[in-house]
């Protein structure tokens, strides 16, 4: 199986085996629409993750109050 | 009585002019002449609804205040807990769970006002969606045009009150879910502050972007009901201990000295031509010539999709892993493949929330209130899967929460106002305010109902 490296090449192949990590096993009516779906995000994350923030000092939304 | 105000209706119940009971009579035969061509309501709570009705009346016999809303017929978004009710969310899987054991304290509260249960409403499935299109309990269809959307999630709750069904709804609001309705439904809506109003007692969505909060056809309505809501509740983690100060007395204050911009950029060009024009044209009457850029709005309302599909996807999870073709077709493969989300992309979209919400808070430092289109345009047909916007074609269903979306993203309160119509359908404007002001935003509501500007129209369908 090829690693996909961008959006597009995220295939039957990859959403099988990262959703059977999650414990699903997808059915192959599903198969088309959780492709479709996860190319989409992954296009609407890289837009985010574009954006130069640096982890080592900008803090993530959510704060721990103890 | 069908479309007098939640105000009007108990001003006539505390005055011993109108029976609660009669209110209540006169609601259900409506909603059960009326609602089979709508579908707002899914469930009715009748003998409760008369009996709390009759314990209004109780209460006026004997002297006594039942409260602000004393008789006011409301329904609730059936994710809100109903004491005796099963919560379904929209869903179909929910049938199998026991029924609440006790109301949501936002009913709890309303009741303690002396409005009055009817029933729960219609929604999008597990609150996912912009239209309330519900393949289990078929499609919420909008008063003004039964062949269009009501919007969503919350389209019962909106469809209910355009309809004059009742006057009062309770919805909630994760990335658009109360605005997008109301403005569809030509109705007001607010969504407060994040963290104000309680959420316990309510089937959750994205935690961190639930938000619920009430629709009527009237500002003042939206203020009082609100004030009835108000108050810390420690049992929801999120709920801020934020001081409770009553804003309907506020209303009068008008909007002098209140700094209102409009927004430009992204809040233009993602809306229709003739939509933008009419926001323009409020801002022309209001005298309101500064325009404000929301930076990185289409930044955060990508960082809240990427939220929104890694935390609503987890929250499913095991049901997912079982019993995945029981979900709503249109939500199903969305959830599934967001549970592969890696947390690098969840975390840069938080870490982005944070640098954002430090922007959009500067801006707060010169104006007080920013106005905005609600939806792109108004209300889709019902089944239809593309729409075009300034002639970009693009899919209905997620993109009606583009204008929504990264307002909730930062938790801002806001309140929608109906402004017009295009297409023979309405559209709403939404006033967006600093954290913990939805006094501004009720004031600049109220100055522009008693405007003329923003009214509540009935729908010709439901006359």
């Amino acid at each position: 199986m090829g690693i996909p490296t961008a959006p597009e090449d995220i295939d039957e192949a990859y959403v099988r085996r990262a959703t059977a990590l999650m414990g699903i096993e997808l059915t192959a009516a599903q198969v088309p629409g959780v492709i479709e779906n996860f190319r989409r995000t992954a296009q609407v994350a890289a837009f985010v993750n574009a954006f130069d923030l640096d982890p080592a000092t900008d803090e993530t939304g959510p704060v721990w109050r103890p | 009585m069908a479309f007098e105000t939640a105000l009007e209706i108990a001003s006539q119940v505390k005055a011993g002019t109108l029976k609660a009971t009669s209110v209540v009579a006169e609601v259900f035969a409506g909603i059960k002449a009326r609602n089979p061509k709508l579908n707002a309501f899914v469930e009715l709570t009748e003998a409760r609804a008369k009996a709390e009705a009759a314990q209004v009346d109780a209460e006026v016999a004997a002297g006594r205040d039942p409260g602000p809303l004393a008789g006011v017929p409301f329904a609730v978004k059936n994710l809100f807990d109903v004491k005796g009710l099963t919560t379904l969310a929209g869903s179909k899987i929910n049938r199998e769970l026991p029924p609440a054991a006790k109301d949501s304290p936002l009913i709890t509260r309303l009741n303690a006002a002396g409005a009055v249960l009817v029933g729960t409403l219609n929604m999008d499935e597990y609150a996912y969606g912009f239209t309330t299109e519900n393949t289990h309990y078929g499609p919420t269809r909008n008063p003004y045009n039964p062949e269009h959307i009501a919007g969503g999630s919350s389209g019962g709750s909106a469809a209910a009150v355009a309809a004059g069904l009742v006057p009062l709804t309770l919805g909630s609001d994760t990335n658009g879910s109360i605005r997008v309705p109301a403005s569809l439904c030509g109705i007001f809506g607010l969504k407060p502050t994040y963290g104000r109003l309680p959420r316990n007692g309510t089937f959750p969505f994205v935690a961190s972007f639930d938000h619920v909060g009430p629709f009527c056809r009237s500002t003042a309505d939206l203020a009082a009901s609100y004030d009835a809501m108000q108050g810390h509740d420690p049992a929801d983690p999120v709920c801020r201990d934020q001081l409770s100060v009553p804003v309907s007395p506020a209303l009068e204050l008008g909007t002098n000295r209140v700094r209102i911009a409009r927004a430009g950029g992204y809040f233009e060009s993602n809306a229709e031509r003739a939509v933008a024009d009419i926001v323009l044209s409020v801002c022309d009457l209001m005298g309101v010539t500064r325009t404000v850029e929301i930076p990185e709005a289409g930044r955060a309302r990508a960082a809240a999709f990427v939220i929104t599909a890694s935390e609503g996807s987890q929250l499913h999870i095991e049901n997912l892993k079982k019993r995945a073709d029981d979900f709503e077709p249109l939500i199903r493969d969305r959830l599934l493949a967001n549970t592969m989300l890696p947390a690098a992309w969840y975390l840069q979209a938080q870490r982005f929330r944070r640098w954002y919400h430090a922007e959009v808070m500067k801006l707060f430092e010169s104006v007080d209130a920013i106005l905005a289109p609600a939806t792109p345009r108004p209300a889709t047909r019902i089944g239809q899967d593309m729409m075009r916007v300034n002639g970009v074609e693009m899919l209905s269903r997620p993109n009606m929460g583009l204008l929504t979306q990264p307002i909730s993203f930062i938790g801002l309160p806001v309140v929608v106002v109906p402004v017009g119509t295009f297409e023979g359908l309405p559209v709403g404007m939404q006033i967006i305010c600093a954290p913990w002001r939805e006094d501004i935003c009720l004031r600049v509501a109220s100055v522009l109902e008693k405007m003329g500007v923003a009214k509540f129209n009935p729908p010709k369908e439901m006359q």
